[in-house]
């Protein structure tokens, strides 16, 4: 574990509550978009991401001191986004007024990424990154809680497959069974832009 | 192009979304408050759990302790309750319940005694109580001198010398 962090944690468990900002500080970036990666979803991953750090502070008596606390709490961000995730799932669907769209919608209209405009692209084809930026994001929101999750770890944060199976706490091959479907799944969705471009 | 490495590709330049840094302040700012919230709260829970408990000891004890003052009391009211009459003219009187049971024996010559055994028949009104085998009235005398030889045929009562 980084130094830094340890005497941070040493300081907060002995009283230095203060310090604790440091480390919200320091993580809460790389939460914020973790938990936005599961939910899709900006006001509900600030709730959850604020929920992991206040959870990590009621926990961090228990924190094992040669564990990284990035990892522990990215666990904990899993955690607290998948029990939002089921919560919101067994609320019932409210039924769609008369006029709106029928089909999918993202949980944020502006997508998980941003959007780069390239000066030079023609607006015909800026609004087909948009479109393609918006697509991408409609096929990861639609994958499985699990797959989802390894594929956001892996793929959008850059967490090796023992650190996701460190944060899911599963083994690495189940992580690469998640990872192998999600890929899977985007392929066939995204296959029209895909080969397009490949092309 | 492998689909994967298209994907990076695409991902590379279209970077997850990020909080603004005015954001980012404002979430610690959120986030210290709570734990500071949660801090004041802490030791109120341990009560607020306790107390309901402590009430419910309490008024058992309280309960229990009128209970048995209760009982303790009625038991001292009995005990307590108004002294016998006055009986005559005899030189000692032991105290005596209602319910004519000698509860403080004293020693008593023989006409205490006496006196005082005429005492509670009368304060029993036991008119079974058969004091003559004609069923007669009989003067005291006769009837202590019946009395008397009772007490020496039985052994219970001597006469003095």
């Amino acid at each position: 574990m980084v130094a830094d962090d340890a005497q941070t944690i040493q300081a907060v468990v002995a009283g230095d509550v203060e310090r604790y900002a440091q480390l919200v500080d320091k993580y809460q970036v790389s939460a914020l978009r973790m938990a936005f990666g599961l939910l899709g979803n900006y006001e509900d991953a600030k709730d959850m991401a604020q929920e992991a750090f206040i959870s990590a502070y009621q926990g961090l008596g228990r924190f094992r001191q040669d564990a990284k606390f990035s990892t522990w709490l990215y666990r904990i961000v899993v955690n607290q986004c998948k029990d939002f995730h089921r919560h919101r799932s067994r609320r019932p669907n409210v039924v769609a007024s008369i006029g709106q769209s029928q089909g999918p919608e993202l949980a944020n209209e502006e997508g998980l990424f941003m959007d780069v405009a390239d000066s030079v692209a023609h607006p015909a084809e800026q609004l087909a990154n948009r479109e393609l930026a918006r697509q991408i994001s409609l096929a990861i929101e639609a994958l499985a809680l699990n797959q989802r999750t390894a594929f956001v770890l892996h793929r959008l944060h850059g967490l090796s497959l023992d650190e996701v199976a460190d944060v899911m706490g599963c083994r690495v091959g189940t992580v690469k069974s998640h990872l192998f479907r999600a890929t899977a799944h985007l392929r066939s969705r995204l296959a029209p832009w895909w080969k397009q471009e490949s092309v | 192009m492998e689909f994967s490495d298209w994907f990076q590709r695409w991902l590379s330049r279209h970077p997850l979304r990020e909080p603004t840094p005015i954001d980012s302040r404002q979430f610690t700012y959120e986030v210290m408050e709570r734990i500071e919230s949660l801090r004041q709260s802490a030791p109120r829970p341990l009560f607020w759990v306790f107390w309901p408990r402590l009430l419910l000891a309490t008024a058992t004890a309280a309960a229990l302790f009128i209970i048995v003052s209760h009982l303790t009391q009625t038991g001292n009211d009995r005990l307590a309750r108004q002294p016998p009459q006055s009986i005559p003219n005899t030189p000692s009187q032991p105290v005596i319940s209602q319910e004519g049971v000698v509860l403080a024996e004293d020693k008593m010559s023989d006409e205490d005694w006496i006196a005082q055994t005429l005492w509670l028949l009368q304060e029993l009104d036991d008119e079974d109580i058969v004091y003559d085998k004609n069923d007669g009235l009989e003067s005291d005398e006769e009837w202590l001198e019946e009395l008397e030889e009772l007490g020496e045929d039985d052994g219970v009562y001597s006469t003095p010398s």
